[in-house]
């Protein structure tokens, strides 16, 4: 058995990493399932002659009984509500509110920062789908959209934290979102787990990651990669005219904007008694088809299946494993990490955090159905090297981590979206959504666990306490540092490619080693063994990342030069 | 409340950079940004188990 797991193990890792370096040309999922066939063919292999044809037969129903269901039919009921919402107009009478939001005395800049946080609040369970409603509104702000408001710079800003922000909001997402997968897990131990003991956490270090790449954003990719972008810009000397953009919904829009949150409210806070998430969504769909008349054809156009079949294609891959033991073994090498001295299990868990990260793939929910029941037998359920309320810091960490993946993944990535929106070259976003999970997102979510939704939580626990203090000292270091490492990067970078790359890397390095070291400080206190362990398994994290962030991307085609002063065609 | 003070801070020092990234540098657009943030983190506060 034992051999059995690690050569499953292999065969997972060597063709999802196959599939990330695009040697395989298939879809992620569709690799997933090859590589359940496969691990299922050489399981069966191996039982025919260590267990006999009934350790065969019993191998398909192990495999099965791995897939956990609860978080696919959440995300089914969520996408079915999103998609009616999307069909009936719900997103136009949000644009409608926005527009006049703009109008009052927290005008553009206000309104932008809503804007870019409008995804986590909204809580959806995928990204994708403000994604596709919202970024069309954000490109209309610029020059070639119509209303001529903000400049080239200030667009890719905008697009670049939104997408950050969509792209990691199905995490937090009570309705299907990737984060459930983990609260399941940390139910066998919390007995509100289930009601959203990760989203505080996510949420919270998303908000900050979001701005902080903003700046990243500005100060380091628009240098790095200066050509890459071909929007259009404002012209100063002309004084091109701001238009106002009539923007209209119909009535059946509000409507289905107010069920819809009406819907979340219920789900989320269960005013009606105890009832499944999926129920209160369903119905909710069902009452904005009937109210609002929408045509099932409209309904099938919003709902975006993607992360329905990444999750089916995850947890299959994940069932298959667990049934051949590829858990067992994954534990047993990471274990085997933590003997490094250097390293130990400090070192080991800031590595872990940024596992997805490294490896980004079109959606989180793939390798989070793999790696959470790992990530789970590292606690108190298996190889104890770590107790409950640690298992929780990591997973807040690792969570956040997992979730913004699919921003940064050149498979399909929902960060795709939003470059073909700034219509920039693939990869342009990609530095700056891995800076910002790793460097922000992770150690941030790690202390708002430790010092505050921990004892939320766990109630009972006398060493438990809410320390709001605590979380803004540490809240305040972390992004004034990052702020200095992205201003020292960007003093650094010049038009020489490779020398730009290796200060951004050595920035990288920094980031990752205080990170790491960060999650250690919440794991284990001060102590400097661990420290060190933490900001070691950092950097070696860190440099992974940075290594596969592009030293420059493939020009675009340029547009041919307008005719005077280049201002817009007639 | 632990939940809501945490989250309208965030929103204020995530608005606050985020105007500045966006060239909205002068202390009005500052300070719209900050403002814009703590609605947010409001708005995010209640939607979160607490």
């Amino acid at each position: 058995m034992e051999v059995l797991g690690y050569l499953t193990l292999i065969i997972f890792v060597a063709l999802i990493l196959l599939s990330l370096f695009k040697y395989i040309n298939l879809p992620v999922q569709t690799v997933l399932v090859l590589t359940t066939l496969i691990i299922l063919v050489v399981g069966a292999g191996f039982r025919v002659f260590s267990q006999g044809w009934q350790g065969v037969f019993l191998l398909p129903n192990e495999m099965v009984g791995g897939i956990i269901l609860h978080p696919i039919t959440a995300l089914l009921a969520g996408l079915f509500l999103a998609g009616a919402l999307s069909a009936s107009g719900g997103f136009d009478a949000l644009k409608v509110i926005l527009n006049w939001l703009q109008k009052t005395p927290i005008g553009l800049a206000g309104t932008l920062v809503i804007i870019i946080m409008i995804p986590a609040i909204a809580s959806l369970p995928c990204g994708r789908i403000i994604g596709a409603a919202l970024l069309p509104l954000l490109f209309a702000f610029g020059m070639e959209g119509g209303m001529k408001i903000l400049t080239k710079s200030q667009l890719i800003v905008l697009i670049g934290a939104f997408g950050r922000n969509a792209f990691g909001s199905c995490g937090p997402s009570p309705i299907g979102g990737v984060g459930q997968i983990g609260e399941g897990f940390l139910g066998a131990h919390f007995a509100t787990a289930a009601d959203g003991i990760l989203r505080a956490p996510q949420a919270f270090s998303l908000f900050l990651g979001t701005a902080l790449v903003a700046l990243f954003l500005k100060m380091i990719t628009m240098k790095l990669y200066p050509d890459d972008v071909s929007l259009k810009d404002l012209s100063p000397e002309k004084g091109e005219e701001k238009k106002e953009v009539k923007i209209e919904a119909p009535f059946k829009g509000y409507l289905s904007l107010i069920i819809f949150v009406a819907a979340l409210l219920i789900a989320i806070f269960q005013p009606l008694g105890k009832m499944p998430v999926q129920t209160v969504l369903v119905v909710g769909a069902i009452l904005t088809i009937i109210l609002c008349r929408v045509t099932i054809e409209d309904l099938m156009g919003g709902i975006i299946l993607l992360p329905v079949a990444a999750m089916a294609a995850g947890f299959m891959a994940a069932g298959a494993l667990a049934a051949t033991g590829g858990f067992d073994a994954l534990g047993n090498v990471l274990k085997s990490l933590t003997v490094i001295p250097f390293l130990g299990v400090a070192g080991m868990l800031a590595i872990f955090v940024q596992m997805q990260t490294i490896l980004p793939l079109s959606c989180s929910r793939i390798l989070t159905a793999a790696l959470v029941p790992v990530l789970y037998l590292f606690g108190p359920a298996k190889f104890n090297l770590i107790d409950w309320n640690q298992l929780a810091i990591v997973m807040s960490a690792y969570m956040i981590n997992a979730t913004t993946s699919c921003g940064s993944s050149p498979l399909g990535g929902a960060g795709m979206m939003a470059e073909g929106q700034m219509r920039a070259e693939s990869g342009y976003i990609r530095g700056a959504y891995s800076f910002g999970a790793m460097a922000i997102m992770a150690p941030i979510a790690a202390i708002y666990m430790k010092f505050l939704n921990l004892s939320i939580f766990s109630p009972d626990d006398p060493e438990l306490v809410r320390n709001l203090w605590t979380i803004g000292e540490y809240v305040v270091a972390i992004v004034v540092l990052n702020i200095v490492i992205i201003k020292v990067m960007s003093f650094f970078l010049t038009k020489d490619i490779v020398r730009s790359w290796v200060f951004q890397l050595a920035g990288f390095l920094v980031m990752g080693a205080i990170a790491g070291g960060v999650l250690s400080l919440s794991l284990y206190g001060i102590n400097i063994v661990f420290i060190i362990q933490g900001l070691t398994g950092g950097i070696i994290a860190s440099l992974i990342i940075a290594l596969m962030t592009p030293k420059s991307l493939v020009p675009v085609k340029k547009e041919e030069p307008y005719p005077a002063q280049g201002l817009a065609r007639e | 409340m632990h939940t809501i003070i945490a989250f309208l801070f965030a929103g204020a020092l995530s608005g606050g950079i985020i105007a500045f990234a966006l060239d909205m540098k002068t202390p009005r657009e500052i300070l719209q940004g900050v403002a814009g943030g703590i609605i947010a983190g409001f708005l995010m506060a209640m939607m979160l188990p607490r």
